[in-house]
């Protein structure tokens, strides 16, 4: 299988994209065609995303009144099986919301526009997005066919309010067994009904942060890129926790897993700990205040290895050109992109919502803004801390879908003891070999 | 005076003798006549019919058979396909665990589902057809489930009903059980799915109740005179004559939970889990097409199915020779 173009340097991002945005090709975007059309634009996200993008869009309708945008929401997996049925049928949006993690399955001339005569002759406007970023941007084919908005990492959501109260205040880093020893002792103090963590077996982010924490790389050309033991110890790690009582039950942790925020266990303070993406710490405490009020959430890093070793995703996400959109029409996308990416209002009302905003200046506006809420400054905070040291995972073309599929079937025979960690592990390696193809 | 009016004249030359009138009014001369008319009725017809056929072709004849074609083929949807011979077939027969567990799944969702829906809905008919006050609401009540049991809706609540803080186990509860997520555990999960299948028991059940409003009463009365009980009576009289609606009926079922898809998919929210316990066929032929992009192996999945539904129902309609009852032999 074809392995799309490693995108290590995004790390880069972390020393400062001032200093990288200066090596960026793109002044501002010169139009010499007429903006102006119907375009459609396709994304995911719910409903809080739903309103900024939609407030966006009419600011961008008002800036160019020729232009109409179309708009597509979606659910986060209904977005992909949307696009792969529209690109069958060669419908797929002018403009799409894309992110590196699927761009090996898309990244293809027939599906997305390669951007690249657009990039360089700077009618895609780039400033102060990081060359790394962009590079992070291109196919197999080393072309270009996103323009990245935001950089996403995924980390764990906890009720700091009751490790407060406990007396045991998250360390900015730990390592798996600390981590692990640390539940142990705040069991006895958490209060009735709450579990001390989710059990994490069968996510496949954290099992990522595992892999990679123990210097392993998830893929390798495209091929499984870590041995049968990580994935045996994987399965024992949680196994142990689980039959200590610091996990919820597998029926739970199958409930948990993909649960509305309305119904997860953390927003309504029945786990201490779980993974979830750090951009949706807001919505998870607009729920809790609600049901405990008072109680508070915080973002926590992944566990590293025993020697310090972080094992942390990192990815951006961004817009792409449907390969079928008329020549016509692309200074209305164009425009578009460049709309969503540079414009200071957009950048303001969007607050970071689906991954730190890809420009420094917008970064760090937005961290010291008054009105930038708890959630997103935190989120900021913690992606300054912990970029430095994460590991971008080069995914094959469907390569996260399959490792989602198989890591939760995998512990999920384990949790409910129907197969060992061995038997279970063994049967992970063949599924997910036989995905990848 | 103003003459009244007279009988209006016709527009057109009447006919003469053994002609013919053409829709328009215009008459044309007989041997011809024939000719047009039909060729006129012909035309109206075909007319009527493009819409039937342009759904017939549209999206069954021509459909099938490029998925045939496909079946063939490795084709991710998103590049050409390419010719690959059997290896679909070879794969599905020898090498895919997870479609081994899908058939098992399928078999034994149907193996319960069937007969359960036949027992319930024929249990709920006898009693509805004894005369009750008010049968046209209990009919209706008791139908409704099978006009919404499939939709995403119900799966939803039925996902709800069934979870650790649902109905279920609040009403378990009042009688001292303790209850659990059933939608969430591989030994329990495949019958809450079942428990929603048969609970759309509505429309077999009307077909019931319409089969037990025809049986002659006489029967009864001349059964009670010989001194038949309630029990001999439904065996030896209601059972053998209503074999005939059992039969379509298990027909029906058995073509429908074979293709059984929506309950199983928004129950497990896509996954066919946990660990597979829902995975059903049609489950798994959907992951396959559109999460795995695999639409040669789908299309080969499909045709199989396609070909074991006609098989069950080959078997089903050969076991008929010995429990139908027609009443005519």
């Amino acid at each position: 299988m074809m392995m799309r173009k490693p995108f290590r340097c995004l790390t880069a991002l972390l020393l400062g994209t001032a200093f990288v945005a200066g090596q960026a090709p793109a002044p501002a975007a010169a139009q010499d065609d007429p903006i102006a059309g119907e375009i459609r634009f396709s994304w995911w996200g719910g409903q809080s995303r739903n309103e900024k993008t939609d407030r966006i869009l009419q600011l961008f309708e008002e800036e160019y009144p020729d232009v109409t945008v179309v708009r597509e929401n979606s659910d986060w997996m209904p977005h992909w099986d949307k696009l792969t049925i529209q690109s069958a049928g060669g419908n797929q949006p002018c403009t799409i919301q894309m992110q590196t993690r699927w761009l090996a399955t898309y990244a293809k001339p027939n599906i997305l526009r390669p951007l690249d005569d657009l990039y360089e002759a700077g009618k895609l406007d780039t400033r102060g997005i990081a060359e790394s970023v962009i590079e992070s941007s291109r196919g197999d084919d080393g072309q270009l066919y996103m323009i990245p908005s935001g950089v996403f990492f995924f980390g764990m959501m906890y009720n700091r309010t009751m490790a407060e109260e406990a007396g045991m205040p998250v360390p900015e880093t730990w390592t798996w067994s600390e981590f692990r020893d640390y539940l142990e002792a705040l069991a006895p103090k958490l209060p009735d009904g709450v579990n001390p963590t989710h059990n994490m077996g069968r996510e496949a982010n954290t099992f990522v942060a595992w892999i990679q924490s123990n210097g392993y790389e998830v893929f390798d050309q495209g091929e499984i890129g870590f041995p049968v033991e990580v994935v045996v110890d994987w399965f024992n790690y949680w196994e142990d926790m689980r039959k200590a009582g610091l996990t919820d039950s597998a029926e739970v942790m199958v409930a948990d897993l993909g649960s509305l925020i309305e119904e997860s266990n953390i927003a309504n303070g029945r786990t201490f700990i779980t993974e979830r993406p750090p951009n949706r710490l807001d919505s998870h405490q607009v729920v809790l205040d609600a049901v405990k009020p008072g109680q508070e959430l915080g973002i926590a890093t992944y566990p590293t290895g025993e020697d310090g070793t972080t094992g942390m995703d990192l990815g951006a996400n961004g817009i792409a050109i449907g390969a079928t959109c008329p020549e016509e029409l692309l200074p209305a996308s164009v425009a578009w992109i460049n709309f969503f990416t540079q414009d200071d209002r957009a950048a303001q009302i969007y607050e970071s919502d689906n991954g730190v905003v890809a420009i420094d200046r917008f970064m760090e506006a937005q961290k010291n803004a008054e009105d930038t809420s708890r959630g997103q400054r935190e989120q900021i905070e913690v992606f300054q801390r912990v970029v430095p040291d994460a590991k971008p995972v080069s995914w094959p073309s469907g390569g996260y879908a399959a490792l989602t599929e198989a890591i939760n079937r995998g512990y999920d025979a384990v949790a409910f003891e129907l197969m060992t960690p061995e038997e279970a592990a063994e049967q992970f390696m063949t599924e997910l070999a036989d995905m990848l193809g | 005076m103003k003459p009244g009016p007279g009988p209006e004249k016709s527009a057109v030359t009447p006919a003469p003798q053994g002609a013919a009138v053409l829709p328009s009014g215009r008459a044309v001369p007989a041997g011809r006549a024939g000719t047009n008319i039909r060729r006129l009725e012909n035309r109206a017809a075909y007319m009527f019919l493009i819409p039937w056929l342009a759904g017939l072709f549209g999206i069954t004849i021509i459909p099938v058979t490029v998925s045939l074609y496909l079946s063939f083929t490795d084709y991710n949807v998103l590049s050409a396909p390419t010719w690959v011979g059997l290896e679909n077939y070879e794969k599905l027969i020898s090498g895919d665990r997870r479609y081994e567990n899908s058939l098992w799944v399928t078999l034994k969702f149907v193996g319960y589902s069937v007969p359960l829906v036949l027992v319930f809905s024929l249990t709920v008919a006898v009693v509805l057809n004894r005369g009750l006050a008010g049968l046209a609401i209990y009919r209706s009540l008791f139908y409704v489930p099978s006009l919404i049991g499939a939709s995403v809706g119900i799966g939803l609540l039925w996902y709800q009903v069934f979870g650790e803080r649902g109905v279920f186990n609040d009403l378990l509860g009042l009688f001292g059980f303790e209850g659990r997520s059933w939608v969430t555990n591989p030994r329990y999960a495949l019958s809450t799915v079942i428990a929603l299948n048969v609970w759309t028991f509505g429309a077999s059940m009307v077909i019931f109740l319409a089969a037990l409003r025809q049986i002659p009463d006489s029967y009864y009365e001349a059964a009670s005179i010989d001194g038949a009980n309630g029990w001999q009576k439904f065996r030896r009289i209601t059972l053998p004559l209503l074999t005939p609606v059992i039969f379509f009926n298990m027909v029906l079922l058995t073509i429908q939970s074979f293709q059984s898809f929506t309950q199983a998919f928004v129950i497990s929210r896509g996954t066919g889990g946990p660990v597979d316990s829902t995975l059903l066929y049609t489950v798994y032929l959907y992951q396959r097409a559109f999460q795995h992009l695999e639409m040669g192996y789908a299309s080969a999945m499909a045709w199989v199915l396609l070909i074991a539904i006609a098989l069950f129902t080959a078997l089903i309609f050969w076991s008929a020779k010995y429990w139908v009852f027609y009443g005519d032999k």
